[in-house]
């Protein structure tokens, strides 16, 4: 009888724990009363992760949240299911997506959604992409890498979805030639893809190939932000090499549609509190090359309709 | 011999008292968790990591060792014991596992489980210390054409499966490869087989299909047969009728050996995983193992096979994980966040730059396997008991933890009627006598085939020839020619013997 009485407790203690509810405070001000869900619609390991894992990091350092935030990867449906989620989650502040342009776009573009179904909370940073190739590659620079493109030479691209698609995408409008684009589910498979010489070049963030391009393994050749990285991502962008390409990543935080103002201003606040302590500027933005750039929710809501626009105009 | 010096200074630091207690700590909660349907390793790993965090770098490293590895180990105690799944690997292991635990022998299941799942995890490890990297580096050759062609062997071995009725078996295959194609297209990303719902955009979740198909068509069935006793003496379940006799030990040590061996090289292939791993041991079993044809009648072979080919494959996962940080499977890479939380960064440069920690975190996994089997022995006289509950008890308990599973693998009622249909599904199945393992296993493997596939003729800008281009992959192709043809090849030579002079 014990032992049925440790199950029943054993599957009591887990339901209570997925269906806790949560109390709103009554005094206007707002903080989390449960455990905080945060959903990252991308791999573990890719950038995305990163991100939210180095702010929760902070958080939990700092003290800037009482309750726990644990990290709910919902890759499914290339990140639909997620973001769908979020949008229509009634947990008063509980729960949190991470948010990026690669989020916006499929969202916008095939998911039939709009910026709307969401509340964006901050703008935190933006990143760029760049593409690299193998030290051992026959093309070392990007010089050489788009005359062989304009040359009409088979090259296949590969990358992860998303932004990464929409950069190539751009690549293949303006340079053109006879390429392949090969998506993954996340960076790490098209890192693996191009270490193991079945794709010739990738569509990497800094993040996600920090390691390999600093051992040397992977060579920077073209980067599609407005000016160049700095070491070891050093090399042209597109518009050096004169091609009207130039892009911008921004990394931000989102929540459910109808999240409570207190909340949002809340959320907005922490995020505020995260970006300016020593451990984000070091242990995120320096060590992964992004550039920082907090934008409050309000300001945060213009910023990425900007971008919903330039999608849709794209449709 | 730097190696073994670094290794030795790498235990000195992980063999404390204190870390030994995290570890046995964290392997009790990892077998809780993992033993749990629906759980998992992926996700009972993602849960519990958080409570490393508030230990010292190499204890919380030990812990969360100990998780991954219990978490393994726990998957199939719900297999074994009440047929279904905790996680995709232990499908292979409920085959001879459950059919065991039914001939009133629980304890010898788990303690076959637990005792190959360690000779396994251990060739993996040892596999791992002395050539991971160049393992790595092996793993990188297997892009599109090659995982394409691998998939297409594991594929066709799903005929070693069928059973008695091939043709049952094959329409159960062929359901599984049709449920596969709902969802997204990995290749263009455009939703396909949706039917308007958006549920059904991502296709249908795993999770809840197992512990529909599996768990709770069975607890129909009980309901179906509730006033019947059970076939076996219940006051047999001790401890001592659970030991393996030594007859037992030497049947189970070859193929926990050779799973152990191609449970690692498999688990070094980008994207193929535990799953692939435990599936490819067993069917090897079937095939070289000296009773092979009786596999799946609750043979401990089957169960020892299983059991070692994911744990190796999980230990291999750690080479790509380490070298060149990229993690090998979901799980791989909820470690590789807890390692970059721990000042860690995988990567090429990982062996030289960090040399002690790494070590450390080498020597941690011997440490926590070690620690993972004592925890897991410890266990089972109290696990076997479960079969003591009596029928009438079960089909609720079993029916709630179906509940909870389904609902906690994506948080989502979704889950819950996926589980209820697929259970349904899964009785009648059984009723009519199609074999349901075949069905889970198209539907595993059909994706990670479609998109290499896919990925290959666009590198190839659509000509088959490149399956003959490369190496490895025209092995490949000539191993599964042979196994296709092998059958035809033997009617011909047989006819042209047989034929009068």
């Amino acid at each position: 009888m014990k032992k049925i009485m440790l199950v029943l407790m054993l599957v009591l203690a887990v339901t209570a724990y997925v269906s806790a509810e949560g109390q709103q405070e009554s005094d206007g001000s707002w903080s989390p009363s449960k455990t905080v869900t945060w959903y990252c619609t991308s791999s573990p390991g890719g950038g995305s992760s990163i991100f939210t894992q180095t702010i929760i990091e902070i958080i939990n350092d700092e003290n800037l949240v009482e309750e726990d935030i644990i990290i709910n990867y919902k890759t499914d449906g290339g990140g639909a299911v997620g973001r769908r989620e979020v949008s229509r989650a009634k947990t008063n502040g509980h729960t949190l997506l991470t948010f990026n342009n690669g989020d916006l776009q499929p969202l916008v573009q095939v998911e039939n959604g709009e910026l709307d179904d969401l509340t964006p909370i901050a703008v935190m940073a933006n990143d760029g992409q760049i593409l690299l190739v193998r030290s051992n590659y026959k093309y070392q620079t990007g010089e050489e890498l788009v005359e062989a493109m304009e040359s009409g030479e088979r090259i296949i691209f590969g990358g992860s979805k998303g932004d990464d698609i929409n950069f190539y995408n751009k690549i293949d409008e303006e340079v053109g030639g006879d390429t392949e684009y090969l998506v993954n589910d996340s960076t790490g498979d098209a890192l693996t893809q191009i270490l193991g010489e079945d794709i010739d070049v990738v569509i990497a963030k800094p993040a996600a190939s920090y390691e390999l391009v600093s051992s040397g393994e992977l060579v920077p050749v073209i980067a599609a932000t407005k000016d160049r990285f700095d070491e070891p991502f050093d090399a042209p962008t597109f518009k050096e090499l004169g091609y009207d390409i130039e892009l911008t990543v921004f990394r931000g935080v989102a929540a459910p549609k109808n999240m409570p103002q207190a909340a949002v201003d809340f959320w907005s606040d922490v995020m505020g509190k995260v970006s300016e302590t020593d451990a984000w500027q070091n242990n995120y933005l320096d060590k992964f090359l992004l550039t920082g750039r907090y934008i409050p929710a309000d300001e945060a809501y213009d910023y990425m309709k900007d971008f919903e626009e330039k999608y849709k105009a794209n449709m | 011999m730097e190696t073994v010096e670094l290794l030795l200074s790498g235990f000195a630091t992980a063999l404390t008292i204190q870390n030994f207690f995290a570890a046995a700590f964290g392997a009790f909660l990892g077998i809780l968790v993992g033993a749990m349907p629906g759980i998992g390793s992926l996700a009972g790993v993602a849960l519990l990591l958080p409570l490393t965090f508030k230990f010292n770098p190499t204890t919380g490293i030990i812990m969360l060792s100990a998780l991954y590895y219990s978490n393994m180990y726990g998957g199939s105690y719900s297999s074994i014991l009440l047929n279904i799944p905790g996680d995709t690997p232990a499908v292979m292991t409920g085959l001879d596992g459950h059919p065991l635990a039914s001939q009133g022998r629980p304890g010898v299941a788990l303690f076959t489980s637990n005792i190959s799942s360690f000779i396994g995890g251990t060739i993996g490890i040892l596999i791992l210390t002395i050539i991971g990297p160049g393992l790595a580096r092996f793993g990188l050759h297997f892009g599109p054409v090659e995982m394409t062609a691998l998939m297409a062997v594991a594929m066709t071995s799903l005929g070693w499966l069928l059973g008695d009725n091939p043709i049952r078996g094959m329409v159960a295959t062929l359901i599984g490869i049709l449920m596969a194609t709902m969802g997204f297209d990995a290749v263009t990303g455009l939703p396909r087989f949706d039917f308007g719902s958006i549920y059904l955009l991502s296709g249908i979740p795993f999770i809840p299909l197992v512990v529909g198909i599996f768990g709770f068509s069975q607890v129909i069935e009980m309901m179906e047969k509730r006033n019947t006793a059970r076939g076996f003496d219940i006051d047999k379940l001790t401890l001592k009728d659970s030991l393996l006799t030594k007859a037992e030990t030497l049947r189970i040590l070859p193929p926990a050996l050779r799973s152990g061996f191609l449970g690692t090289l498999i688990g070094v292939l980008p994207g193929a995983g535990a799953t692939t791993g435990s599936f490819l041991s067993y069917l090897m079993e079937k095939r070289l193992g000296k009773d092979g044809h009786k596999l799946g009648t609750g043979r401990v072979e089957g169960v020892a096979a299983a059991e070692a080919g994911n744990n190796a494959a999980a230990a291999g996962a750690f080479a790509p994980l380490l070298s060149l940080g990229i993690p090998g499977s979901g799980t791989g890479a909820v470690l590789l966040g807890g390692l970059l939380m721990y000042g860690l960064n995988p990567g090429p440069r990982l062996f030289q730059t960090q040399p002690e920690f790494t070590w450390g975190i080498i020597a941690s996994l011997y440490v926590a396997n070690i620690i993972t089997l004592l925890v897991a022995i410890m266990i089972v006289p109290f696990l076997i008991k479960i079969l003591k509950v009596p029928v009438k008890m079960m089909i609720p308990i079993i029916t709630t933890i179906c509940i909870m599973g389904s609902y906690s693998a994506n948080n989502s009622l979704y889950g819950i009627i996926i589980m209820l249909i697929a259970g349904i599904f899964g009785f009648f199945m059984k009723k009519f006598g199609y074999p349901i393992a075949p069905l889970l296993l198209a539907y595993v493997l059909a994706p990670t085939m479609e998109k290499n596939f896919r990925q290959a003729l666009q590198i190839s800008d659509g000509s088959m020839m490149i399956f003959l281009q490369k190496p490895i992959a025209a092995v490949l192709v000539g191993f599964l020619l042979l196994t296709v043809l092998s059958p035809v090849i033997r009617w011909v030579i047989g006819s042209i013997k047989n034929q009068p002079n």
